[in-house]
């Protein structure tokens, strides 16, 4: 679905991609793995057109997508959910997810809204309240949600258990499970919870200094001996 | 022959005041990176001092007494400079005393002005600078005592005991003192303060978590810059001879001087001198030839001038915001 | 009591000071950067009144939605021409708001031409007037009161249905908050900065338009306001487009009463150090409460919010 070749890519001046060819088939769960500075996130925002790209293509279900702005992205179903600044906190929920359902039509706003409130049944009891008063579980929660709102075909998380307690870690990636099982949307994950990763999906990239080094299945990889090396830029 | 040396000196005086005044603009923004868009205040206390204090001095120094200072300022300023032709010790005093009075006021003022916003985004300190330029004009133009409002003062003529030569001596003179504020300034950026203020320019929170208290350098800049620049403002009036409070507006002395600095190379002393230089020579051609450019545009000379500096600054920073001579890094000397 | 014509003066003012300020921290919020030649959109709006009514004769009040549209126009060449070039070109927050600054010394110039070249035309005197005397009055009250106010108050209400009933206004809402995350939901962000740069311009040529029906117009009032408008901004909250209503309206009455007080104790010489007040203000605000008034009660909010939490032993 997503196809990623010979990117380029940076920011300003700055070039942290280097010649990356990557690729997420439709109802895949793929995750990212690699240190900390490896250019994770990055690949992330290009694909959504955050970044600026020296050289390369990004195509989405075969159409040349790598000049497309990512507002107009959002629009053919790619859902992006950031690191940080996933949810709009001075806003209330319902705001929050009118936001998340403004590509939606009208009519099938109400639809949609009662479907991600009821994959997500708790927000019911919070639509007016200021998300800043919601926990980190909670608005990462509220972040699907929103995702769900554009029924997307692909799913992007940028480390989405990152400042999250063990317990509430551990329900996020339950939902993302049943999002992928449900619902049948592909799903990028970019992780530094290298072996849960590697256990929920089917695939696995390694990126190491904005290099790929490794691809292949994820259990190749969790059983793989030289692991550790290859994370640390070791061993190629 | 006179003529055109009359030209040149024109430019000399009006090319080293913008000097002086340009360096306390790069000091502040160039090394410390403080945007400092009220700087024509730091001018206009320099020159507004000058005009109230230099006559004042000259007549407790002559002992005229019982004459209100503004009402018969062109008597009074005759008196004095008749007693310098006879003792031109009194010129050295009355100079002297002004410019280290401009020199603590212009320091105190820059405290006032920064200190409440210096702990605040760079957005609310050049908002309060900008407008605290502005109230120092409009108390220039309307309390009378200080500068004679919206009339003029006029200064002593430190050198007319020389004769005829008495302007071009204080040109000189002025000359010489910027010259001296350039040595000064690179003396202060190759010392471990000028360290000090550049690491607070490229990261604020760096420099405080290795504990300098940054907000005390900051207002000191703040001081010397005003100071520096209150030089400036005090040595145009001493040329001019007069001082007129509406003449210190924002345009001449507080967006000229950032014009010059960006174009010559801000963070860079040397880019300061080109800077000033160019600028003061493209502003006087057009002066020189105001009559042939009017005919061409329908419109007064002094609307181009200042359509000129809008574009050339917006011009300057989408092409070359590094100005013309950037700043290099230091070397590090290899051990 | 009040003379009531100190009244009439204090609420026309007030009133084109919030417009004006309203404007001014929407742009703050969306482009991050205090626009400094925002009081020239108001000195556009001054000489489209001058135009309207000495050369083409015509009621002044024509003159209002005139000059919005044309300091809208202005308020998006500034954003779209000025302010995303720069961008495009690495401009840093510095350099967009020099870059302000510069517009402001451009578009002050332009103004001056224009005023310098009206003068024969109109065969009045363009660096000075006042249309005070061609006012319409309603039951007994002068036109530019009735209408600035109905103007503010519509302002007031129309304002905050957009940002919390329509979709717009949620999304200007959330690029504010957060740009990049508003993209990637879909919202054009710099449609929604285009608009913002036009209903800013616009606003404050509207008020503008209205001054001269009240006080004395010429090319500089624009920048002249410009202190009132930083001073209203930051003691309302630059954070709070409310806050700016606020901020707008206390600035502008204590401009004009505290001018009146000070006139009444020192002389009316002291009329003419009007701008301290707001400067003075502005001061006082950053040393105490640099948040402004949004701040305190955000702050007050959070204390007893915190109290709660600390009686349920939390």
């Amino acid at each position: 679905m997503i196809e990623v070749d010979g990117l380029n890519a940076g920011y300003g001046k700055l070039h942290i991609l280097y010649d990356v060819d990557f690729r997420v088939g439709d109802n895949e769960m793929v995750t990212v793995l690699g240190p900390n500075g490896s250019g994770k996130s990055t690949l992330l925002k290009t694909i959504m057109g955050l970044t600026t790209i020296y050289s390369g293509r990004i195509l989405f279900d075969g159409k040349d997508i790598t000049k497309l702005r990512p507002d107009e992205k959002a629009k053919i179903g790619i859902a992006y959910l950031p690191q940080v600044g996933s949810v709009f906190t001075n806003l209330s929920v319902r705001e929050n997810m009118i936001m998340a359902g403004l590509t939606v039509g009208k009519d099938e706003f109400n639809d949609r809204l009662e479907y991600s409130l009821s994959m997500f049944p708790f927000l019911k009891g919070c639509l007016d309240r200021k998300v800043k008063t919601l926990s980190g579980g909670e608005r990462q929660m509220l972040a699907m949600a929103m995702a769900l709102m554009r029924k997307p075909k692909i799913l992007m998380f940028d480390e989405p258990t990152g400042n999250l307690a063990p317990k509430i870690a551990m329900d996020v990636f339950n939902k993302i499970i049943e999002l992928k099982d449900q619902l049948g949307i592909a799903i990028l994950l970019v992780e530094q919870n290298v072996k849960r990763a590697l256990e929920i999906s089917d695939r696995a990239y390694l990126l190491v200094s904005g290099r790929i080094v490794f691809e292949g299945e994820s259990k190749e990889l969790l059983n793989h001996p030289e692991l550790g090396k290859m994370y640390l830029g070791l061993k190629r | 022959m006179f003529e055109s040396m009359g030209w040149l000196l024109d430019i000399i005086v009006f090319f080293a005041v913008y000097l002086i005044v340009t360096l306390a603009l790069n000091l502040q923004y160039g090394y410390t990176g403080i945007p400092n868009f009220g700087l024509a205040l730091s001018v206009a206390v320099g020159a507004y001092t000058t005009g109230a204090l230099a006559g004042r001095i000259g007549m407790w120094l002559c002992g005229i007494r019982d004459l209100d200072y503004i009402m018969y300022n062109a008597m009074i300023t005759s008196m004095i400079n008749n007693a310098i032709k006879v003792d031109p010790m009194k010129g050295l005093i009355i100079f002297t005393l002004t410019i280290l009075t401009v020199i603590v006021v212009c320091a105190f003022i820059g405290f006032i002005a920064s200190y409440p916003a210096i702990r605040l985004k760079a957005d609310y300190l050049m908002m309060v600078l900008i407008a605290m330029a502005e109230a120092a004009r409009i108390i220039g133009l309307n309390y009378t005592p200080l500068v004679g409002g919206t009339t003029w003062v006029s200064v002593p003529n430190i050198f007319i005991w020389i004769g005829d030569f008495a302007s071009q001596f204080t040109i000189i003179l002025t000359l010489i003192i910027s010259i001296l504020i350039f040595v000064f300034m690179q003396f202060i950026v190759s010392s471990p303060f000028g360290r000090l203020i550049k690491s607070i320019r490229e990261n604020e929170l760096t420099a405080e978590c290795i504990g300098k208290d940054v907000v005390n350098v900051k207002i000191k800049i703040m001081m010397l810059g005003s100071a520096i620049a209150g030089i400036g403002g005090s040595l145009w009036s001493f040329y001019l001879g007069t001082v007129l409070a509406a003449a210190y507006t924002r345009t001449d002395w507080t967006f000229w001087p950032w014009l010059m600095a960006m174009i010559g190379g801000i963070g860079n002393n040397i880019g300061a001198l080109v800077g000033v230089a160019a600028v003061i020579f493209i502003r006087r051609l057009i002066i020189y030839y105001k009559y042939s450019i009017e005919a061409y545009i329908p419109f007064s000379v002094v609307w181009l001038e200042q359509l000129l500096l809008g574009v050339a600054l917006i011009l300057v920073m989408i092409f070359r915001p590094q100005g013309l001579i950037p700043e290099k890094p230091k070397k590090i000397k290899r051990k | 009591m009040l003379p009531p014509a100190l009244l009439k003066d204090a609420i026309v003012y007030a009133n084109l000071l919030l417009m004006l300020t309203i404007g001014f921290t929407l742009t703050y919020l969306i482009a991050k950067i205090p626009n400094f030649a925002h009081g020239e959109f108001a000195g556009i709006g001054i000489y489209v009144s001058f135009t309207v009514v000495q050369i083409w004769k015509m009621n002044p009040y024509i003159a209002v939605p005139l000059a919005f549209i044309v300091s809208a126009i202005i308020g998006v060449i500034i954003y779209n021409g000025v302010l995303r070039t720069l961008k495009k070109f690495g401009g840093t927050l510095i350099s967009l708001t020099i870059s302000t600054l510069a517009m402001q010394i451009i578009i002050s110039a332009l103004i001056n031409v224009y005023a310098d070249y009206l003068y024969p035309i109109a065969g009045a005197y363009s660096r000075l007037f006042m249309f005070r005397h061609i006012d319409f009055e309603f039951m007994g009250q002068p036109g530019v009161l009735i209408v600035s106010s109905l103007l503010v108050f519509t302002l007031i209400i129309v304002l905050h249905l957009i940002l919390t009933k329509t979709k717009f206004g949620i999304s200007l809402r959330a690029v504010v908050e957060d740009s990049d995350l508003a993209s990637v939901l879909g919202v054009n962000v710099e449609f929604a900065c285009t608009i913002s740069w036009a209903l800013t311009g616009g606003l404050a040529g509207m008020a503008g338009a209205l001054l001269p029906l009240w006080f004395q117009g010429h090319p500089y009032t624009g920048s002249m306001l410009l202190t009132s408008v930083f001073a209203a901004s930051i003691l309302g909250g630059i954070s709070s487009i409310y806050g700016a209503m606020l901020g707008g309206y206390l600035i502008g009455l204590s401009e004009v009463f505290g001018t009146y007080f000070l006139a009444q104790t020192f002389g009316s010489q002291i009329t003419a150090y009007r701008m301290l007040i707001p400067l003075i203000i502005l001061c006082i605000v950053l040393l105490l409460a640099p948040r402004g008034l949004t701040g305190v009660i955000e702050d007050l909010q959070a204390k007893r919010i915190s109290k709660k939490i600390v009686r349920m032993g939390g």
